[in-house]
């Protein structure tokens, strides 16, 4: 295959990768573990390296400007993306409450400002979910 | 959701802004649960999830959490990770519900 076609599938290839864990976290509701491993993604975007490596061997000399270019452009959205997702939402360690003993109780107000307190569940499991919030 | 509700068990969502903030995404998201507002992060300390700083400006919020709590208040079931793009799955819910002890 000619470099300039391997260097254009692999910037593609780097692009879809990355627009694709975004396409997945905000718009489908039902691939979790993608959004927590994104494993098809790293695929893609490591495909697209080695196919933009390919297209810089391949090149002759004086026409590797280009295919230079795009692995560059390619290794910048591989480090994006990892800052993305290793770097960016990494958060102090904390390990919650204590299994197997009693959940804090508590009084908050809902969405309505009712009163809702840990008690009105007791006699079914709670599942309560920390939010970070500042949406 | 519907199947975390068809086991039986409630589902109630605890974050540091107010009822205000709170009724707007409820409405706008759809919620079918409480969203329950902790401004001074009361229940969030008793809970051990603090995240100091980690919001806009500096300002402490709750670590992305989730804890199970059986039918007599006990915590089963706890998913915090260091990373918060990282959530349970349904799954990884309804296996712990599963798992939990019958109520006395």
């Amino acid at each position: 295959m000619r470099p300039g076609r391997l260097a254009a599938m692999g910037l593609t290839f780097g692009l879809v990768g990355l627009a694709s864990y975004f396409a997945v976290v905000f718009l489908v509701p039902w691939l979790p573990t993608v959004r927590n491993h994104a494993g098809p993604n790293w695929l893609l975007i490591v495909a697209g390296l080695l196919l933009s490596l390919a297209a810089v061997m391949r090149a002759t000399a004086g026409h590797r400007f280009v295919p230079a270019a795009l692995l560059g452009v390619n290794l910048t959205i591989a480090g994006v993306f990892a800052t993305i997702l290793y770097v960016v939402p990494v958060v102090p360690p904390a390990t919650g409450p204590a299994l197997g003993t009693a959940a804090p109780d508590f009084t908050l107000a809902d969405q309505t400002g009712k009163p809702v307190r840990s008690s009105d569940f007791r006699g079914s499991p709670l599942l309560l979910v920390f939010y970070r919030g500042h949406w | 959701m519907n199947d975390i509700k068809g086991r039986g068990a409630a589902i109630a969502g605890v974050v540091v802004d107010p009822v205000a903030t709170n009724a707007e995404l409820a409405h706008d998201a759809g919620l079918a649960f409480p969203l329950l507002a902790d401004p001074d992060l009361g229940v969030i300390d008793a809970y051990g999830l603090r995240h100091v700083a980690g919001g806009h400006g500096g300002v402490d919020i709750a670590l992305s959490a989730s804890v199970l709590i059986d039918a007599d208040g006990i915590v089963r079931w706890v998913f915090v990770t260091r990373n918060f793009r990282v959530r349970p799955t349904p799954d990884d819910v309804l296996a712990a519900i599963d798992a939990l002890p019958r109520a006395h």
